[in-house]
């Protein structure tokens, strides 16, 4: 997570948001929330419904954990990477970074060659309803 | 099962660590989000 701590700023810059999820109970989470000074939220899957779900529970260790991974999943809520690790190795948030701003220019270059029109008209809209909608952060 | 690459990944709501209900849905609504699962700490 202080890697995370580190790189939010780089996070949202890429255009992404953040947020992370454990088994821990929300006293804990919170604690290490407040001690490492994060300003994304961290979900707390007590019942570990969801890493079930995902099939990323590890029974074998402290009680029922989480396998460490990250996701990068788009509006429609389609992965469009993932990262399944282990405690030793684990995607960088570099690795992540370079995927953010890759993905961004290769999505926007492609869909520009097919309709430049349609897609500026359709940011533009995107960018007034966003600025419209949400509070500016920090 | 975990979803792949290209896959739509499973919906879910959960409390984050404040008491506030968030879903998947809800989280990516205005962009991309990077969803980091960890260990957590004890």
């Amino acid at each position: 997570m202080t890697e995370y701590a580190r790189n939010e700023a780089a996070i949202r810059a890429a255009g992404a948001s953040l947020v992370a999820l454990s088994v821990d109970a929300p006293e804990r989470s919170e604690g290490v929330r407040c001690e490492l000074g994060l300003s994304f939220p961290i979900l707390c899957d007590t019942s570990r419904a969801v890493v079930r779900a995902w099939d990323l529970y590890n029974p074998r260790e402290a009680g029922g954990i989480a396998v460490p991974a990250v996701f990068v999943i788009g509006p429609d809520r389609r992965v469009r990477y993932r990262s399944i690790d282990t405690t030793r190795r684990r995607v960088s948030t570099d690795g992540v970074l370079g995927f953010l701003r890759g993905d961004s220019r290769a999505e926007s270059l492609e869909r520009r060659t097919i309709r430049a029109g349609l897609r500026e008209f359709a940011r533009a809209l995107s960018n007034s309803i966003r600025r419209g909608l949400k509070t500016p952060e920090e | 099962m975990t979803p792949d690459t290209g896959d739509l990944a499973i919906d879910f709501t959960l409390r984050d660590s404040t008491g506030v209900e968030r879903s998947l849905g809800a989280l990516v609504a205005n962009g991309p989000c990077v969803l980091v699962f960890y260990r957590g700490h004890w």
